[in-house]
This record gives structure tokens, sequence and C-alpha cells, in this order.
């Protein structure tokens, strides 16, 4: 009975807070932004040929070649417009202007001078889809969201509501539990509405069905509400400004935005503890068409996370309560 | 006479959380490294390496991000007690809160300089060489606009964390569309032209065009559309702040 009156005044003082209702709408609106996106963006390598005459090359699916006088700003390369700046010079040779790493250049290099082949060693095999990438992305919004909606909690720290809930019959167990529900119920919902509308109404190709979508949101609604009552719990002021750092930190380097391949095996290592690692690998493999049991490893990894740090959260409160600090 | 003390408090606030002052001088840099060595296998043909590129717009990004620290010194617990009384003492109110955004200003302008110069001279990332100057200018300008957002935010929602929450996902709206996790163009002609209406974009623009071209074509209207955006948050602020709700 508690924890339904818990949550039902949860739910009542969320009602009148419109910093509150404003997260949650932004949720989506961010998960549709991201989703529309990725979906939106091309691959074509965009290639400004300075030429006085137009010669005629043959355009493919990997190259767009756009043929001028003048040649562009360098900047122009910074900020994306052209992947690389090809000069045709009065003897026939081209020079290359790019950003891009050296075998990027020498596969354009091979394009416009056919006599010099070069030996890719095809990186696209390791390439993600479309939907890893999206939860990537996701994956990050979602934890940092969690971090803003357990608001309640420090609240009632802060209003000393906590300590008079305690005088009723409610253990700090059944407090953090509704908290956490809460938080929880508060991602999930418009997070998977989010994905739900954009791959139905939208038509974008998400990449996984509805029903292994709903099972991945648990996943990351879970994890970001376990790390959001422990991160409440640790700290008692900064919470969103010291989250927010680490989430971003933590997920560039586990792979959300990037996907990149560290040879050296230290870092390999220390990259693969985030428990963001550990879904993107399963995310990643569940998109090439392998069944999500396939991944035990990577599920159990998560677990731990998720009970460690519920576990972790509701220690900490615990022995703040008895010290008296609430 | 006021002002500076309040001022001077407000400072010296900020310099005693350890928090604020981690996250405005040593989180850039890392910032810097991590993406720089995520992406540095994809740059590197042409002398500008992922370095250069994310020196750049994490810089960008740190800049804005400034307003999680201007919500913080105007509104955490315990700077609201001391504020509450600032609030029946014979002070107008735009002191209050200008206090708080000019402070972090203050904090934010000088610690982003040092790194800039740091990351020029001692890690080799290209802020422009001679034209450094003009960069950390832009910097600076965008550091006034971060804060600004960060106030009018604290006195439309009136609480730090809402404040926070909300400016940071309006922040990653901005960066997402000023291209500073990667360049924007890639994302195809509609949101390139959506793009033009996020301030980082133009800020990402000019500083790229005066590092690598040596074009001040747009920085004057860049710095005038910051300043402008600036100035609006503070009016805005000036308006719908009221003492009495801030209790």
């Amino acid at each position: 009975m508690n924890v339904i009156q818990l949550f039902k005044n949860n739910f009542n003082r969320v009602l009148s807070k419109k910093a509150f209702i404003v997260i949650v709408a932004i949720l989506p609106l961010m998960i549709g932004i991201a989703v529309l996106f990725s979906g939106e963006s091309n691959t074509k390598a965009h290639i400004a040929l300075v030429s006085d005459h137009a010669p005629n090359m043959t355009q493919n699916d990997k190259l767009q070649i756009k043929v001028m006088n003048e040649k562009p700003a360098k900047s122009s390369l910074l900020l994306g417009k052209y992947t690389a700046i090809v000069e045709e010079k009065s003897d026939g040779s081209y020079e290359i202007t790019t950003l891009k790493s050296e075998e990027e250049k020498e596969k354009i290099e091979s394009f416009f001078d056919p006599s010099k082949v070069v030996e890719s060693n095809q990186s696209d095999i390791t390439k993600r889809g479309v939907g890893a990438n999206i939860l990537g992305f996701i994956l990050m919004i979602i934890l940092m969201q969690g971090v803003a909606l357990i608001t309640l909690f420090p609240e009632d720290r802060i209003l000393r509501t906590f300590r008079r809930v305690l005088t009723a019959p409610v253990s700090e167990g059944t407090y953090l539990f509704v908290q956490g529900i809460f938080t929880f119920i508060c991602l999930y919902i418009p997070a998977y509405l989010a994905l739900v509308v954009t791959k139905g109404v939208f038509g974008v190709d998400i990449g996984y069905s509805y029903g292994m979508l709903a099972i991945l949101m648990v996943i990351v609604c879970a994890l970001s509400t376990a790390l959001a009552l422990f991160i409440a719990s640790t700290l008692e002021s900064n919470m969103s400004l010291v989250s927010s750092g680490i989430y971003i930190i933590t997920s560039i380097l586990a792979g959300c935005f990037y996907s990149f391949t560290e040879k050296n095996k230290v870092l390999d290592t220390i990259f693969s503890i985030f428990p963001q690692k550990e879904y993107m690998t399963l995310i990643e493999g569940v998109e090439k068409g392998n069944g999500i049991f396939e991944f035990k490893g990577q599920l159990t990894y998560i677990l731990i996370w998720i009970v460690g740090l519920w576990f972790l959260g509701s220690l900490i409160t615990k022995r703040k309560m008895k010290k008296g600090i609430y | 006479m006021n002002f500076i003390k309040i001022l001077k408090l407000d400072l010296s606030n900020i310099l005693k959380n350890p928090t604020l002052v981690i996250s405005n001088t040593i989180v850039p840099l890392i910032m810097i490294m991590v993406m720089g060595f995520v992406t540095k296998s994809g740059y590197g043909a042409d002398h500008i390496s992922s370095y250069d590129y994310y020196g750049v717009t994490m810089m960008i990004f740190t800049a804005l991000l400034i307003a999680m620290t201007a919500s913080n010194t105007f509104m955490e617990e315990k700077v609201k007690s001391g504020n509450t009384r600032i609030i029946y003492a014979p002070v107008s109110k735009t002191q209050i809160y200008l206090s708080k955004l000019i402070a972090t200003y203050i904090v934010g302008t000088v610690a982003f300089s040092i790194i800039l110069l740091v990351g020029q001279s001692l890690f080799h990332i290209n802020y422009g060489g001679k034209n450094l100057l003009y960069i950390m200018v832009l910097i600076n300008i965008l550091t006034l606009f971060g804060c600004s957002i960060g106030t009018l935010f604290c006195c439309i929602l009136k609480s730090e964390e809402g404040a926070n929450t909300f400016q940071q996902l309006v922040v990653l709206l901005f960066v997402f569309f000023g291209g500073v996790f990667f360049p924007v163009a890639y994302l195809g002609n509609v949101v390139e032209k959506i793009s033009y209406l996020s301030p980082v974009k133009w800020v990402t623009e000019c500083a790229f065009r005066i590092i690598y071209d040596h074009d001040f074509s747009i920085y004057l209207p860049t710095l005038s559309i910051v300043l402008i955006g600036s100035l609006v948050c503070i009016i805005i602020s000036q308006i719908i702040f009221k003492p009495e709700e801030y209790v």
C-alpha cells in the first residue's frame, strides 16, 4: 500500500512542476530529431574539382563531384561542405587536399588517376548500422535525463520531507524503490513512444523490431535510473553538472557517437569497463541479426551494473540516514 | 559600491566550488583529448589533425556549457539563502542576477583564454597562430551568451536543477546543429539550412575561416549576432525576474 501512496504522491507533485513536465516532453523531441537526422545522413563524399574545363567524370554512389573554376576556401573542408578539394594541374595530374586520413586520400586519388591502384583494407565491414548509431546517441540523452528526472529525491532531502516520510511506516528501501520505478516510467514511456512514432508514422528505418526496441529501451532506462539513484544519493549538489560531464566523456569513449577501434589493449580494457560499451556491442550485434540471448555476457554485465548501483545507492542513503545527515 | 561587493562575493563563491572550477578548466582539455583521440584515425592527410578540429569545437561547446556554471552561481541552495538577504536590502533586482552573470563571465573568460593559450603553445592545437587573439574574443563573446542563457533559464524555471536540465538540452541542440561533434553538412541540405539558426554554427564557421583562410568577412556580423543574443537574454531576464518568487 505504501508503495502506491508514495507513487501517487510523486505523481501529484510532479504535475505541479512546470520544469519537470517540460523535461519529460523534451526527451521524445530530442529522440525524434536524432532519429530523423540519422536517417538523413548521407555517406557520399562531396568533392570539389577545380578545373577550367569540365571533364566527363562518372559519378557513383560514393562520390559526388562538383566542378568549379575557383578553389574553395580551406575552411569549407573543416565545415564538412567538401570531403576533398581536387585541383587539376595543367599537366593533367591532380592535387588533392583533404582533412581525412592518408588512406582516404589515396582512395580519392585512385579515382581520379586509375593508374594508382590502392589496396584498401576494407574497413566498411566493421561499420555499424543506422540503428546502433541512433540508439548510441539516445543512450547518452537518456542517461542525462535520468539525473534530471530523479529531482524529487534531492528535493525531499532539501525540504526535509525525506525525514518525515521515513517516520511513517516506510523504509528507505521502499522509498528509493518508488523513486526508481517512478523515474523509470517517466523515462521509458516517452522514449519508447518517440521511437515508435518516428518508426511507424515517419517511416524511419531504425533497424530493430518494435519488440526488440522495447527490450533495448528497458535496459537503457533501467541503467539510467540506477545511475541516477546512485548519483543522487552520493552528491549533495552540482548533480547535473557532474553527471553530464561524466556521461558525455564516457559515452564518447564507449563509442556511442563514433565507432572506433583501438588497437591498444590497455585502453580497450579501460573503455570496456563502461556499461555503455557493452550496450553498444549488444545492439550492434542485434542489428546484424543475432538474437539478444547470444549476448549473455553483455546482458549480465549491464545487469550487474544496474543492481550494483541500486544497491550502493540505497546503502549510501541508509548510512547517511544513520549519521543523521538527512 | 554595493554591486562590487556582491560581485566579489559571487566570484569567491565560484572559486571555492571545486566542481565549477574543474568543469571550466580541466574538463574542456579532457574533452578535446577524448574527441581528438576517438576520431584520430579519420584525420591527418593535410596536417590538420582531429585535435585541431575538436580543439576549436570543444572550446565552443565549453563556452556555451558555462550556462550551467551560471545557473549554479545564481541558484545553488547555499547561495540562495544569502541572496534572500540581499533581496531585502536596498539593492535593485538587476544587481542580484547581473552580479552572478558577470562573475561567471569573468571566471569563464579568464579560464578559457588561458586554455586557448596553453592549447596553442603547449599542445600545438591550431587556434589561429597570430590570430589567436581574435579567436579569444570570439570565445569570450560566446561565453557571455552562455552566461546569459544560464541566467535566463534560472529566471524562467526558478530552480537550479530545472534550469540545468533544460538548458543542457538546448545547448546540445545548438551544438548538434552547430557542427560541434561532426561537420553538419554531412547531414544533408535540410539540416544545413536549419543549422543557420544556431549561433554556434556561425561561431564555428567564423573560427575556422579565421584560422584556416585568414578570412574575417563574417567576424563582425558573428560577434554582433551573439552579442545581440546575449542582450536579448539579459533584457528578458530583467523583465521576468521577480525576487519575491526567488525566495
